[in-house]
């Protein structure tokens, strides 16, 4: 609370703010890498990197909460899982595709399931609580400040770019502040997989722009490929298979069936189950592979 | 030689002459003390008062079987070495502490209760008050927890501030002023409400001469008045000049009283301090 | 008890909590509050300038949680420098040395510590509310009766603060009030979520520490505030007045029994 408090006070004391609520994002502004490894030599900009990561990540929390009107939750415990006695959180209980926080339930438990009795029943009333069995959510693009802030807070945030990008896309207006918010985070993460997916995947999708996608994507899979496979996270393992995909369905719709089959074929070879190049494979798969010759950037 | 006779109702106690003779105390009594026949000012009974550290530590018992009596209109010193157990006693009839066995009584009243307490002034051995307070706050709070309200207590707050020599200063914080004006304070605080007993530890502790002098000329006054006093003060010129009787006290328990006669108070501090010397080296 | 002994008890508790409020003020106690009004007003001015379109929650759910902690802190701080800085200082002879009992002293004490720290809680949601107002926002109705469970909440702290502070010392008090108040949420949700996997008997003290320790966490309506909930019902008011009621009375029993027969 009082980092948040102070957080306020840097707002507005510097000013900052005033560029930063709305999506409006036009430049860049990402450290060079020998910035970087100055600031963090520094003992104090250490200290401050540990404040600004706890602070990014506290924001991310409230994000959540945001979307959730206030309503704690939290990951189920391996006797709920078991038993599968704790209150359900669901967005579409019908859907499984687009079912979300299946492993979760409210942090204040329902009256059938608390023990507390009165007790209970109050803290029912005086803290956010609802049925959250088929909820909402909230407006996304309400919590788009937060990711704003994340992300000046912490620039190495990447969750917060890839998450924030996509939110501000949501409205077609706001598409060039979303490829600038994106942009600068590769700025600031140049050697990150999941943005340079993400990159890829803007050109791809909302752009059209199929060919400029395509070197961000053969970055993603380059930058993945060339670390051990052990050491990549499950947000980067995503990344290095999605980029894989959106390389294949992005040759696929330009026209360039070749690049698109060995894409897929070599994603089969990383991940053998990928139903999106197995798909494409089944419908495509007759002709001959091209060889690939990664494009340069625009 | 002759000593004036004193009343003590309910029990006979004995006190010493010059001479070492032991007296016993009649029923009587001289011209400043009053003879009402009612309970006496203060009584103390077979007072044992022992402190722990600690739950498992064993206790230490500073006050041992301790006795006196005080009668409405006395005027009493309350005398002994550092660590006698005279603060303890004080802080007994005060009802600070709760004594290991005994009782104290004051005018008839367990000491402790908001009666008993009605009826005494009280001047600690350090007597300090809050020092964001100004004198007059500071006699309005007492004046408040005395019960007393109202203009009257403007009016005798600032009367006692007059008769202290606090005049002048009655708007200024506490926290500017030395030990001795605190301790002026302090003197004006106990005599608010007029208390039937006045009970001083230490009385002229950090006062100048000319601040001695006043407390002695103001405890006159309070003495002609009336007002029964008892007070422990390791300034023997200032007990000489106003006692009408001295308690001895050494290791907890009384080891001898005395009237303060002619002699004595004629030859004022260096017969008292002989007297004072002589006892506590025969009790030892 | 006479209408006279009560007109007098009325009159000890108040000069006392008067005579704290006064040397507290005096002292510049709430000097914090002042400059914190600065920061936030400040804050609040160049944000309103440059606009908040999208932080509105989030202004509200930091402004809220500052009003909360800071007079929170106030509350313990006051209370719990009480009674030992009346025995380090030895005021505490010529005020016992009164006709009072040594409760009207720990009653007045807590009746001057609870109502500074209203009054800081006042001072900060005034900030808070003008802060907000600045930048075009309310908080709705609801915030009345979040400000009146935070009153609950100071009057149960205040009492827990002036009762612990005569158990421990000074210190200790602090600490553990400061635990107690801030971490009561975290406490519960601890017991919750323990709850389930433990053995017949860790439920059994679970329930026990739950229901004995006091649940400040439920004098807390900043979320519902923040995030734009509707007021509550009254029947929860009602019952947690009389669960502050309940534990400030127990609180200050508790005080007065330790301090009844200690030796000052």
């Amino acid at each position: 609370m009082a980092a948040a408090f102070l957080l306020v006070v840097l707002l507005g004391a510097g000013g900052v703010l005033a560029q930063r609520v709305q999506p409006a994002v036009s430049e860049l502004n990402g450290l060079t890498a020998a910035q970087q490894e100055r600031l963090e030599k520094v003992a104090s900009a250490s200290l401050f990197g540990q404040f600004r990561t706890s602070l990014s990540d506290y924001l991310w929390l409230k994000a959540d909460k945001y979307m959730h009107r206030g309503v704690d939750l939290r990951g189920l415990t391996d006797q709920e899982k078991r038993t599968n006695d704790a209150d359900g959180v669901s967005t579409h209980p019908d859907d499984p595709v687009k079912m979300k926080h299946t492993e979760e339930t409210t942090v204040v438990p329902s009256r059938e399931r608390d023990w507390r009795g009165h007790l209970g029943d109050i803290e029912r009333e005086v803290t956010p609580y609802m049925d959250m069995n088929n909820h909402g959510h909230g407006e996304a693009r309400e919590t788009l400040p937060l990711f704003r802030l994340m992300t000046w807070s912490n620039p190495h945030f990447i969750r917060g770019y890839v998450i924030g990008w996509n939110l501000m896309a949501q409205d077609p207006k706001h598409l060039g502040d979303a490829e600038a918010f994106l942009r600068e985070g590769e700025a600031n993460n140049p050697q990150s997989i999941e943005i340079q997916n993400e990159l890829g995947i803007l050109y791809t999708v909302r752009k059209k722009e199929y060919d400029r996608a395509m070197p961000y994507l053969y970055q993603a899979i380059q930058l993945a490929e060339a670390r051990d496979p052990s050491t990549l996270n499950e947000d980067e393992g995503e990344a290095w298979k999605h980029a894989y995909r959106w390389a294949v369905l992005n040759r696929r719709d330009a026209g360039d069936q070749p690049t698109a089959r060995t894409l897929a074929a070599q994603c089969l070879k990383r991940f053998p189950e990928d139903v999106v190049c197995t798909g494409y494979l089944k419908q495509y798969g007759h002709g001959a592979p091209a060889a690939l010759k990664p494009p340069l950037r625009q | 030689m002759t000593f004036p006779k004193l009343y003590f109702p309910n029990e006979v106690s004995q006190v010493r002459d010059m001479n070492g003779n032991r007296l016993t105390i009649v029923q009587g009594g001289n011209d400043s003390v009053r003879d009402s026949g009612g309970p006496p000012a203060l009584r103390i009974k077979d007072l044992d008062i022992a402190y722990r550290k600690g739950w498992f530590a064993p206790a230490k018992r500073v006050v041992h079987n301790l006795s006196l009596s005080v009668r409405p209109g006395e005027v009493v010193g309350f005398l002994g070495p550092n660590g006698a157990g005279k603060s303890s006693t004080i802080k007994a009839i005060l009802g600070f502490v709760q004594p290991e066995a005994g009782e104290v009584q004051v005018f008839g009243h367990p000491a402790g209760t908001t009666i008993a307490k009605s009826k005494i002034g009280y001047l600690p051995e350090v007597a300090l008050y809050y020092p964001f307070l100004t004198p007059i706050e500071t006699l309005r709070l007492y004046g408040h927890l005395q019960g007393l309200g109202g203009k009257s207590l403007d009016q005798e707050a600032f009367d006692l501030l007059r008769r202290v020599g606090l005049e002048g200063r009655e708007k200024q914080q506490l926290k500017t002023f030395s030990k001795g004006m605190q301790q002026r304070l302090g003197i004006a605080q106990s005599l608010l409400g007029s208390p039937d007993l006045l009970v001083l530890d230490e009385v002229s502790s950090g006062l100048d001469p000319i601040g001695r002098r006043h407390l002695r000329e103001l405890l006159r006054e309070i003495k002609n008045a009336g007002t029964t006093i008892f007070f422990s003060s390791h300034e023997l010129d200032e007990v000489a000049q106003l006692c009408d009787r001295v308690v001895l006290i050494a290791n907890g328990h009384v080891v001898d009283e005395r009237i303060m006669d002619a002699e004595l108070q004629a030859g004022t501090s260096s017969a008292l301090e002989e007297y004072f010397v002589n006892t506590l080296r025969n009790a030892a | 008890m006479s209408a006279e002994s009560i007109r007098r008890k009325l009159m000890i508790w108040r000069s006392l909590a008067f005579a704290a409020i006064l040397e507290s003020v005096r002292r510049k106690d709430l000097y914090v509050a002042v400059i914190l009004a600065g920061l936030m007003i400040a804050a609040a001015a160049l944000m309103g300038k440059f606009g908040v379109q999208g932080l509105e929650m989030f202004l509200k759910d930091v402004t809220l949680n500052v009003i909360n902690l800071f007079s929170v802190l106030l509350a313990i701080l006051f209370a719990a420098r009480q009674i030992p800085e009346e025995l380090t200082r030895r005021t505490v002879y010529p005020l016992l040395a009164r006709p009072i009992s040594r409760f009207d002293l720990i009653f007045g004490k807590f009746l001057g510590a609870f109502l500074m720290s209203s009054l800081g809680l006042i001072l900060f949601a005034a900030i808070g509310v003008g802060a907000l107002a600045c930048l075009g926002l309310s908080l709705g109705s609801i915030f009345w009766q979040y400000l009146l469970l935070r009153f609950l909440s100071l009057a149960l702290i205040c009492a827990m603060s002036v009762m612990l502070s005569l158990l421990m010392t000074p210190s200790a008090t602090v600490t553990l009030a400061i635990l107690l108040a801030i971490g009561s949420q975290t406490f519960s949700q601890a017991i919750l979520l323990a709850y389930g996997p433990a053995s017949e008997t860790g439920k059994g003290l679970m329930r026990v520490s739950y229901y004995v320790l006091p649940h400040l966490d439920l004098f807390d309506l900043s979320k519902k505030v923040g995030y734009g909930w509707k007021p509550i019902d009254a029947w929860v008011l009602r019952d947690l007045f009389l669960y502050a009621m309940a534990y400030t009375i127990v609180f200050l029993l508790v005080a007065a029994l330790r301090f009844r027969r200690q030796t000052i």
